[in-house]
């Protein structure tokens, strides 16, 4: 005679429902149902403390293995150094210019790089604008009216008491990198001149140690603390700039 | 991939207790979860993660997943991992704590005869004090799936421990 199986579906749904409540992963309507029914079942509430008893072995027995953490995995984590998260983590930042031209262009130096203000991309409307809304960014560009693409590239108190910003501007015909500062009513251009932006992987050579950063410089020179971190500038626009530099 | 930040790396911190009872579980032997817990860190450190996942969650998975290479590198199935039993086998034990410490092996080797894939669940959930939702997402499988793994890991301990 052939040996019958029989499947226990009642027993595996309640010990489904019984493992949900234990795990707090009942909704309420189903907790509720539950507790009728251990009330009124003795079968059904000796099955939850087997289960709940059970866990507490298990947590014992597992914790009572050796918990100890292999020295070799510590030493690996000590000297492990962490990313930086801030991008204006120190006073180095002023330098992020650089390295910004390392990963993104070919920085044209030359002793007439820096141009005469009249020659140079002007603030208009939509820049200005820009200035007072976009947050800085380590990479990517945001689109202004004119085709242009820009980049803020960090906010620093100067020190006239006025904030400014570092900018990277990209239109069909040229590239510029700039400061422009914020007086009471509108953005002045304090520093401009021409850069190459160059995406592709080898298509540009590094600065040498004998450029001159020209913004890099005026940034270190007419700072008076390091640049702001995402959350200080993100204030300071909400706040429409009304802040008072350091 | 990116480099753990400052946050991620104390959260691993953080996890390395729970990561190294995970492992325990998943081994049933002491330095061969030793061994996946460092290569679990190390590979966690060399590969690094999203910036926006938790380092903990991450960590589990990764565990879990050198483990499943291992077993297949050794072709060996974890269904079948005896825990041996340490001691003079003399299980006449008198005291209390004898007692206690017998429990314990006995519900230890009866978790190593767990199929894998139940006994990751339950450990994750009853000894770590993980969420279904969060254990779908270290074991990338469905909830409904944790849910049923875990009762039938609950319902099979029942049985060999009854």
């Amino acid at each position: 005679m052939a040996t019958i199986h029989t499947l226990d579906i009642a027993g595996q749904r309640d010990d489904e429902l019984l493992s949900r409540l234990i795990d707090g992963e009942c909704s309420s309507e189903e907790r509720l149902e539950l507790e009728v029914r251990l009330a009124n079942d003795a079968k059904l509430r000796d099955r939850l403390e087997q289960f709940r008893a059970n866990d507490q072995l298990l947590r014992a027995s597992v914790g009572n293995d050796d918990s100890t953490i292999p020295p070799a995995v510590l030493g690996a984590l000590a000297s492990h150094s962490p990313a930086q998260t801030s991008r204006y983590s120190s006073r180095y930042a002023f330098a992020l210019a650089a390295s910004l031209v390392l990963a993104t262009a070919a920085l044209l130096i030359n002793n007439n790089w820096l141009q005469p203000v009249s020659q140079t991309p002007q603030i208009d409307l939509a820049f200005a604008e820009a200035l007072d809304a976009l947050p800085s960014r380590a990479e990517g560009w945001d689109m202004i009216e004119g085709d242009r693409a820009l980049r803020m590239v960090l906010t620093f108190p100067a020190a006239d008491g006025k904030w400014c910003r570092e900018f990277m501007l990209a239109s069909q015909a040229d590239h510029w990198r700039g400061v422009a500062c914020r007086g009471a009513e509108s953005w002045v251009t304090q520093v401009i001149g021409r850069d190459v932006f160059l995406e592709e992987v080898g298509g540009y050579r590094t600065a040498s140690a004998s450029d001159s950063d020209a913004v890099a410089q005026f940034i270190d020179q007419t700072a008076t603390g390091i640049a702001l971190s995402g959350d200080e500038e993100a204030a300071l626009i909400a706040t429409d700039w009304s802040l008072v530099a350091p | 991939m990116n480099q753990l930040t400052a946050q991620q790396k104390a959260t691993l911190m953080e996890e390395l207790a729970g990561l190294k009872r995970f492992s325990m579980s998943l081994t049933g032997d002491g330095p061969d979860a030793d061994d996946l817990l460092q290569l679990t860190v190390e590979r966690v450190l060399e590969k690094g993660m999203p910036d926006d996942a938790h380092a903990g969650k991450w960590s589990y998975r990764v565990c879990r997943n050198l483990w499943l290479d291992e077993l297949r590198a050794r072709d060996v199935r974890a269904r079948h991992v005896k825990s041996e039993m340490v001691g003079n086998g003399d299980h006449g034990v008198s005291s209390a704590d004898g007692l206690a410490r017998l429990e314990f092996e006995r519900a230890g080797e009866a978790l190593s005869h767990l199929p894998e894939e139940q006994r990751s669940v339950l450990v994750l959930v009853a000894v770590e004090g993980h969420s279904y939702a969060e254990v779908a997402g270290i074991l990338d499988i469905p909830i409904g799936t944790v849910m049923s793994r875990v009762a039938r890991a609950r319902r099979s301990l029942a049985d060999k421990l009854d």
